[in-house]
Parts: C-alpha cells; structure tokens; sequence
C-alpha cells in the first residue's frame, strides 16, 4: 500500500504554508528536508490526520486520512509535543495504547519490550516529571512504535538525543523501514543521506526536489544549503 | 477494541492529577461545612423599651443555645393548625413583657407578618383575615408578574389543592436547607466546576498533548465521550458531596421531621401546592441537572476558547451577572428567559414565581420547563463540541 497525498495545500488566511503537494510514499525511509517554517510539520500535521488539507487528499490504499481505520495503522512523534507530568512512564504507555485501540494486556507486553529497546526500563514506573529531556524523547520514540505502525511519521526524532543514541535510534528507523513507510524529517543531513531511501525537499510550502539521491548528484547537505541560500538571497 | 472504559479511567486519573482540582475542591467543601456551623459562633440578644421608658435587653443566646430553644419551640407547636386560637395566642405572646412567650410563637408571627405586614397596626388578625391576605398575597403577587387570564386559571387550580387551615410541622432542617443552602450549593457547584473542567480540553494543548492524542485511532471519538463523561460524573458528584454535607449537618442538628409540611410555612406567597420536602427535592434534582448542563458548558468552553482561564472567567462572569442583575418584570419573556439561568433557578425565591411556560398546549411550571431546557441544552452543548472535537 502506497501513503498518497493529492495536490494538498494548508491556507492561513492568506498566508499558505503547505501549496499542493502530491506524494506517493510507499515502503522505506523517506527524508524530509526543508529550513524552519517550510511547511514540513504542517505537511506531517496532515498526513497524521490532526490538521484538515484546505484542498487535496490524503488516503493510505482505500483507508482516508480521516477514518480511524487509517489512524489504527499511524504511529507520530511531533516535534514538540507534551506528557502529563504526574503520569509514569508506563501509564503513558499504556495510555497511548488506550488511545490507540490496543489491548490492555499487549500494550503492557509492548510497552515493557520498547522500554528495553529505549533504554527506560529501569525508569518506567517514575513519573514523567521526573524525566531529562532525553529519556522524554527516548519515551517519545516508544509511543510512536507501541502498536508497530504501517506509516511512521517522525519529526525531528533525534533532538536532545546525545550522538550515540542517536546512532542507534538511526539504525532502528533504517531497520523498521524494510517493512513500513516512514517519513523522516530532520535538520541533519547525514542521517537522512544514511538512512533514507529518498529524499524530499520543501521550501516555501512546496515541494522542490523528491527522489532518490545518489553520489552521482554531489554532496546533498551542499545541495540543501544551496536551496536556502537561494531563497535568501530572492528574499 | 473502543477501550472507552480505560480512556475514562485515564482521563480521571489526568483530572485528579491535578493539585488545583483538590485544593478548589477542599477549599468549596470548607465553606459549605462553615455555612453550616456558622450559627455556632454567632449569639443573640434583643433589645426593647419597657413601660418606664428603660431600654431592656433580653434573651441572651450563644448560637447552640438559640439553636436549642428554636427546636423546642418548633416543637411545642409541632402538628397545631394555624387557626383562630393559634393565631390568638401568638398576637397575644407577642404584646407579652416575657420574652420567651414571644419567641415561643416567633415561627407564627413571622408567618402573620409575612402574610400581613401590618397586622399589628391593622386591628390584629383572625383566622379569616389570615387566610384571606394569604389569598391576596399570592395573586396580587400574580398581577406583578403580568400573568395572562390562563395562568392564572391555572394557579387557581393549584391553590385550591392547599389544605387550610396550615398545620404548623416542625421542619427546621427542611427549611434551613431550602432556605439557606440550594442556592449556596449551587453556587459553589458552580464554581467549582468552572476552575476545574475548563482546562478539560484546553490543557491538552497547552500541555502540547492534544498532538498526540488526537492522531490515534480513539483520539477523536472515544476520547472526547470519554472526557464529557468524567466531566459530567464529576459535577453529579460535586453537586452530590455538597448536598450530602448540608443534609448531613441539618439533619444532624434539627432531625429530619418536617418533609411533608406545607410550603406556605415558610413561603407564604407561593401558590405550589407543594410540602417543604418537595421543593428540597425539586432544588435538589435541578441542582443534579444543572450541574450536567454547567459541566458539559464549561467543556465546551474548554474546546470554543482553548484557554482554561479565558473559559473560567466566562462562566464565573456569568455567574455573577446572572445573580446580581435583575431585569424587571415588565420585560417579561426577556425576565423569564433571565431567570432560567442556573442561579436564578435553583433558588427558594423561584417558588414564588408564577410565571408559566405555553408549551406544546400545556403549562409547564418554571421547574417542569427548566426540566426540559437543561436536558435539551445539555444535547446541543454536547453536539456542538463533538463537532468542534472534530474539527
């Protein structure tokens, strides 16, 4: 199944942040790529359901962005996003698997195993507030994974993550994609010339480049600083 | 699965979580438990002139030993019909030099001076003149109100149903209760309900989890039926501690006897052929009602503004305007409209109300209306905040 998104545009007012973008995302790790304010979380905001396309469709096989059958197979990490301070970390767990239409019996199997694999195992029964801003991203990462999403949508995953985590968490995306779609979007760009099987590029609510990006097309993180000092300079 | 009851379990365990949830909820249970133990600290004297001119103070009470006394006396005249000897009696105590005569006969001669104010000065008072200025009060009170020639057909019906002579019944804690504590409770409910459901969605994007929430599969659906529900059980059970500790205290304090006297004892002018038992209940189950409706408001609030502050002021702004402005009488849909609002409603004042609602052929009392309106506005709040949910 292809994630599809047919000339969506996001208007405010008068300003638009998203100017109709179409993609078909099917398995692997997509990069996202584009400055502050480009309309990436915007775009990530629809296609995760929490923000109507002004004009466009969103729609995964027959499942539209809208229907809960679509957000059962969704898994997000915003880039900023908030806990319930006085919750510990596995009832977040097991809250978002609550919220996720998972069993209570598995979601507390799964919650054990990804707090394992985030290295919070040891921290899951102390309140949230008590958490660095590390193991809350770390915790953030868990959430996104809890009921093993066909699309995983992750914005900015890595912040506040120190670089050998970050490392590992890279190689944990790369590993889930083989069999998901996963749209990844960051400001680093190595990680997405390691792990993503292509790129796209916004800029200005649009999309500028989507493809794959090979040796032959030079040095990406070049190419990416290019594109903004272009639009700098146009400004 | 829809896991409804675990999403109600977590979205109990986010309200609880919260510490200015139990501090407004303590500190609303302290001023209900203070009304009622207030009268303990209070004392009371009287002061009169005798026949050489010298002022005189009598009846020295602390507030137990008047409580004790008001009982006794209430009592003494316990199951007595408000006829030609009582009536006798209690003008009689009341030129009396002995101040326990006059308070033995207070409860009556309130009611002779509430039914005719100037009854000392008008030649005393018998049992005809009595129940014949009660008749007077209760529909010329009717003209103010500009009732039409069919309510009034109506309340003539109703006034017909209350048995005269009154039978006087001891009922000190009904009465305490219906005239003293509804509106407080109501008051309160309302209070507190504004400060603690107005963050109820508000919260969720200030806390920035309203992202994480709404992009799952029971995120939109489940989870608002999920908070409305809390919501709701959360005023019920506000409004039910409130009334638990004020019928605790007053039935403590004065026995339950007394549900089934008659209203006119303690509220002449109004024509509801109802006992004082009745109208507590009447206050009561509007209470329990008004405090759905005021829930699912402050919720909806809570998701119209996304602001827990802005929608507490709303309500508390409402509040306030509802309870000290007072539109007159001669607007009179405008006045009736007026006095829906919860804090006009459940008040001891709204039995003297006689104003009807023509509905589908019928006449509905304000009571019977106001029945119809919250459930009917409890529906449309729910509604337009499941769509504004969905948004």
């Amino acid at each position: 199944m292809e994630l599809r998104a047919d000339r969506v545009t996001k208007r405010y007012g008068s300003k638009i942040a998203v100017d109709g973008i179409t993609l078909n995302l099917s398995k692997g790790v997509h990069g996202l790529l584009g400055a502050n304010g480009a309309g990436k979380t915007t775009l990530m905001r629809m296609l995760c359901g929490i923000l109507h396309p002004t004009t466009g469709d969103i729609s995964l096989g027959s499942m539209d962005v809208s229907t809960e059958e679509y957000r059962s197979v969704l898994g997000y990490l915003p880039q900023d996003f908030g806990y319930f301070p006085d919750f510990t970390g596995m009832d977040f767990l097991l809250y978002m698997g609550a919220l996720k239409g998972l069993p209570k019996s598995y979601a507390k199997k799964r919650g054990r195993e990804l707090a394992e694999l985030v290295f919070l195992k040891d921290e899951m029964a102390k309140k949230i507030k008590t958490y660095s801003g590390g193991m809350r991203q770390r915790l953030g990462i868990a959430q996104a994974f809890l009921n093993e999403p066909e699309i995983l949508i992750l914005d900015e995953p890595t912040a506040g993550l120190d670089p050998k985590e970050r490392v590992r968490f890279r190689n944990m995306i790369e590993e889930y994609g083989k069999e998901h779609i996963v749209l990844l979007s960051t400001h680093i760009v190595s990680d997405i010339e390691h792990i993503a099987d292509d790129v796209l590029m916004i800029k200005n609510g649009k999309l500028i480049f989507q493809g794959i990006w090979n040796e032959e097309k030079g040095d990406l993180e070049q190419f990416y600083l290019k594109q903004f000092e272009e639009g700098a300079a146009n400004e | 699965m829809n896991n409804l009851g675990l999403l109600i379990k977590y979205e109990w365990k986010k309200l609880l979580q919260k510490k200015m949830v139990w501090v407004s909820a303590l500190v609303v249970v302290m001023v209900m438990v203070f009304s009622n133990l207030a009268f303990l600290m209070q004392s009371y004297s009287m002061n009169y002139t005798d026949d050489y001119g010298n002022i005189v103070e009598a009846g020295g009470e602390s507030g137990y030993e008047r409580m004790g006394s008001d009982k006794e006396n209430a009592k003494m005249l316990d199951g007595r019909a408000i006829d030609d000897a009582l009536i006798k009696k209690a003008l009689d105590a009341l030129y009396s030099p002995d101040y326990t005569q006059w308070r033995r006969y207070d409860e009556i001669n309130d009611l002779l001076w509430d039914v005719k104010s100037d009854y000392r000065r008008s030649g005393g008072m018998d049992e005809k003149t009595f129940y014949d200025a009660w008749l007077e009060l209760v529909f010329s009170s009717m003209d103010s109100l500009y009732l039409t020639e069919g309510e009034r057909a109506f309340w003539q019906k109703q006034v017909e149903k209350i048995e005269t002579p009154f039978i006087y019944r001891y009922n000190l804690a009904w009465k305490n209760i219906l005239g003293n504590q509804c509106l407080t409770i109501a008051l309160l409910v309302v209070l507190l309900l504004s400060i603690c459901l107005s963050g109820m969605f508000a919260e969720e994007t200030r806390l920035k989890t309203d992202q994480l929430v709404l992009c799952t599969k029971n995120g939109r659906n489940r989870t608002y039926y999920a908070k409305m529900i809390v919501g709701v059980i959360f005023g019920v059970f506000s409004a039910l501690v409130l009334y638990g500790v004020s019928f605790g205290f007053n039935f403590f304090f004065y026995g339950i006897k007394g549900y089934g006297s008659v209203l006119q004892q303690i509220a002449a002018a109004s024509p509801f052929p109802v006992s004082v038992g009745q109208a507590v209940l009447i206050l009561f189950g509007l209470t329990l009602l008004a405090a759905v409706l005021e829930s699912v408001f402050a919720m909806w609030l809570s998701l119209r503004l996304d602001n827990h502050v802005a929608g507490m002021a709303v309500i508390v702004g409402m509040m306030f305007l509802t309870l000290f402005v007072r539109l007159p009488e001669h607007f009179r849909v405008l006045s009736q409209i007026w006095g829906f609002f919860p804090t006009n409603l459940i008040a001891v004042g709204r039995f003297f109300d006689s104003r009807l609602v023509p509905f589908f052929g019928k006449y509905f009392t304000n009571f019977q209306f106001g029945v119809i309106l919250y459930s009917a506005c409890i529906v449309l709040f729910v509604w337009f905040g499941k769509r504004r949910y969905e948004m």
